[in-house]
């Protein structure tokens, strides 16, 4: 995950850490709690090398404390419980914990950071806010020398965002040294005095923010820093001119617990890219419509008419095919061999009376083979043993068996490499040429300049904005993910 | 920094009784159906109504509940414990082997053997990261061939003073029998929801990975878990020594099923971090009785495991219903 990151903090001062999805921030969080060792590289605190062994001994002997950003509460047990989860101990009373002493303690650990909660329920029964607010009470609390805050202003409503920052500052001139990271540049530019930059596993560099003037340029520096430029990727060209002909696929006020009503509209001939932060609904779009998820409201259009989607079968017949991200988990049996992993979701086309016509089955999957230039010695090759982008072709083949309309594919190059990626662009612009237009999650930002012919931002849940592909200005894109 | 919590309203209100009275239900359905089957029972038959009959009941209930006791704390870790059947083996193998030289020395004996086999279970789970399936799965073949070198026919001698103090009797009235599982509620109460380390389980089986983020030493409580409950088999297998008056290699091997129907009927969840030691208990009475009534009725005895199967797969459902149900109007 982590390449090499070396930086110094120094006392009474408040750090951003800021990068992209996936440049390694919750992984440098979770090695200064010791929950797992480097392979690589030492930290020092106060000149002194440190070696950190479980979080406990983080917490107690060298004073560093995380609020983590999954909200480690375990949702099963009470918020006084989880407050005092690693030191239940201190609460025996006759050799049994004495629930009530219990609930006091933490009713006052919670009320520093203003919160007033019925202790007794579980951590299941409050809201993420809460449990953010929950942890954040727990780490100040233990009174660390460092405090690590990883995406705790997310939930939080922007007043008591503010009233954390007090907190913040408060601890800044007690001698605190505290680590913020924020998916929310405009916070951290408020709050923070150096900003950290993550990119692919890499420390970038070191923004100083001292003086918080002209923070506009300073955000332009810090983007341009997280997103910096690669190079490699060759794309194939976009549809000359925007194709708003032959609708597909509309989606009419789509909604659920994590969707706000979403409209979109997919035309024959276009590649459209959902994209924005990590986790803003992008999947969930392409989940709802392939029918796996229940409590979906709102409706779903195929080539016009109106399609109950209930379950991954309905999808499936009315012709939209999904391609998940978890390629290895969802998409492929591993252990079989690329014969049956392309056949199987298409057989019965090929089976009169449910019986297989083993040659003709054969001669179609050995053009497909051929078709989508799949790198295999024979149809008896176990997938296990092909490359990522070959596994990917094999998921390709299999849907495309099927006479797919429309393709929904979350993360199409997740894991593969550079020349793995180039073919699947390739292959994708090739079949939306052919007319089935593709959907498509794209994390990766140079992908979702160059690849789309429209791109969808998200952002908590709804479309926020829309760009064409044709010209796509990366910076004002970026800009687009943050609130 | 109030007023963050707008999605709670509903948990006040009239719904908060009905969740209650869910909850309730929910935490001692089994011992409803206990009393519905004893009730049912003694309409269908005069004998059942018997004391002896009770007193069966309760002895037979012993080495259930307390290989039981094990297996809860085992599956509320997320764990599996497969070689709590051969722990009891052991225990009776052993027992009547070394008994001839002295009562004490011999049950100190057996408790240390299922320290150690627990605690191999433990190092192989936490530190050699082996499935717990698979670990107390090869734990269970090994012990089955060692109890047969131990004990290859059944036999051996049990002392009548041991037998006489577990099986005793005021009456018709099983007094031992019924202490012991008296002690074993308490115990488990008390382990399970008032010390550090019942906690921990709970912790361990909700989120494994927050346990150890919120600072819990889990590998150590695993470990500590398989302990307990090899102990508590071995104990179960001591009882099972002192009613069938000798040692028996397979003695304990029907007891590892019983163990998981008790666990799961009693309502611990399979998944881990819900559930207790009531349950448990209530479900060993049931099991308990099931064999009685049937044999009361003069329905072939086979016919026990049919109930048996049924029973759990309709609690089962019952307890999926009534999760749902939960988590629909919290």
């Amino acid at each position: 995950m982590l390449k090499r990151i070396s930086f110094t903090l120094e006392q009474g001062r408040i750090y951003g850490l800021v990068g992209e999805n996936g440049a390694g921030k919750s992984t440098l969080v979770k090695i200064l709690m010791g929950l797992f060792p480097p392979e690589e590289g030492e930290i020092l605190i106060a000149g002194e090398r440190i070696y950190i062994r479980d979080p406990q001994q983080a917490r107690y002997e060298f004073g560093i404390d995380a609020v983590f950003q999954e909200h480690a509460l375990i949702p099963q047990m009470s918020i006084a419980e989880n407050v005092f989860l690693d030191s239940l101990q201190s609460f025996y009373d006759g050799g049994f914990i004495n629930n009530r002493r219990m609930e006091a303690d933490s009713r006052e650990v919670l009320n520093k950071v203003g919160l007033n909660l019925d202790v007794s329920v579980h951590a299941s029964e409050i809201s993420e806010a809460e449990k953010s607010l929950v942890e954040l009470s727990k780490a100040l609390y233990r009174d660390p020398k460092i405090l690590i805050l990883d995406e705790v202003t997310a939930p939080l409503p922007s007043e008591i965002v503010h009233q954390l920052f007090d907190i913040m500052q408060t601890l800044k001139q007690a001698g605190k040294t505290i680590i913020f990271i924020s998916h929310r540049l405009h916070e951290v530019l408020t709050i923070c005095d150096e900003i950290l930059v993550l990119r692919d596993g890499n420390f970038e560099g070191c923004i100083d923010n001292t003086e918080k003037e002209d923070l506009a340029a300073t955000r332009k520096e810090v983007v341009l820093m997280m997103t910096g430029t690669e190079k490699g990727l060759h794309f194939p060209p976009k549809a000359k001119a925007e194709a708003r002909e032959q609708n597909v696929l509309s989606l009419m006020n789509l909604r659920n617990s994590r969707l706000r009503g979403i409209n979109l509209d997919v035309y024959k001939g276009e590649i459209v890219a959902l994209a924005g932060l990590r986790g803003q609904g992008q999947s969930a779009i392409l989940r709802a419509v392939a029918g796996l998820l229940t409590h979906v409201e709102g409706d779903i259009l195929l080539e016009g008419k109106t399609k109950r989607i209930r379950n991954p079968y309905d999808a499936i017949e009315s012709g939209i095919f999904y391609v998940s991200d978890r390629r290895d988990e969802e998409e492929l049996w591993l252990t079989h061999d690329v014969w049956l992993n392309i056949s199987l979701a298409s057989i019965n086309d090929r089976a009169p009376f449910g019986i297989i016509r083993m040659k003709n089955d054969r001669s179609v999957i050995e053009d497909m083979v051929s078709n989508l230039r799949i790198e295999t010695p024979s149809l008896a090759k176990i997938v296990q043993q092909l490359s990522g982008g070959n596994r990917q072709k094999v998921v390709l083949g299999k849907y495309l068996l099927a006479r797919p309309k429309i393709l929904l594919m979350d993360q199409p190059t997740i894991g593969l490499d550079v020349g793995a990626k180039v073919e699947i662009y390739n292959l994708l612009r090739k079949l939306v040429d052919e007319g089935i237009p593709a959907l498509v999650v794209l994390t990766d930002l140079e992908e979702v300049v160059s690849l789309p012919d429209r791109i969808l931002v998200m952002r908590e849940g709804v479309i926020a904005r829309e760009f064409s592909g044709l010209e796509v200005n990366e910076e004002e894109l970026v800009d687009s993910y943050y609130g | 920094m109030a007023n963050t919590h707008s999605g709670r309203t509903t948990l006040h209100g009239t719904s908060v009784v009905g969740k209650r009275l869910l909850a309730l239900l929910s935490a001692h359905y089994i011992y409803i159906l206990l009393v519905v089957f004893w009730i049912a029972a003694s309409v269908a038959s005069p004998y059942f109504r018997m004391m002896s009959t009770f007193s069966n009941i309760i002895t037979s209930a012993v080495p259930i509940s307390l290989i039981g006791f094990g297996q809860t704390l085992v599956v509320l870790s997320r764990g599996f414990d497969l070689s709590v059947g051969a722990v009891a083996s052991m225990a009776t193998a052993v027992a009547s082997v070394t008994m001839v030289k002295g009562i004490i020395p011999s049950i100190i004996l057996v408790l240390i053997f299922a320290v150690i086999i627990g605690a191999i279970n433990g190092f192989g789970i936490t530190k050699l990261r082996i499935d717990p399936f698979i670990m107390t799965l090869c734990m269970m073949f090994f012990l089955t061939g060692i109890n047969q070198l131990i004990r290859p026919s059944p036999g051996g001698y049990i002392p009548d003073d041991f037998k006489g103090l577990l099986l005793y009797q005021v009456g018709d009235f099983p007094l031992t029998s019924f202490l012991i599982l008296v002690v074993a509620a308490a115990v488990g109460f008390v382990i399970l929801q008032k010390r550090k380390f019942g906690r921990e389980i709970y912790a361990i089986g909700g989120e494994p990975e927050y346990a150890r983020m919120s600072g819990i030493n889990t590998d150590q409580t695993r470990v500590k878990v398989y302990i307990v409950s090899a102990v508590a088999a071995a104990l179960g297998g001591l009882f099972i020594a002192a009613r069938i008056g000798s040692g028996n290699a397979e003695a304990g091997a029907s007891y590892l099923f019983d163990s998981f129907t008790t666990v799961f009927m009693g309502g611990t969840l399979v998944t881990g971090g819900v559930g207790g030691y009531s349950g448990t208990l209530g479900a060993a009475l049931i099991i308990s009785s099931i064999g009685r009534i049937l044999q009361f009725l003069g329905i072939n005895i086979w016919y026990h495991f049919i109930v048996k199967g049924v029973l759990l797969a309709s609690v089962a459902g019952f307890q999926l219903y009534f999760a749902r149900k939960g988590r629909r109007s919290g």
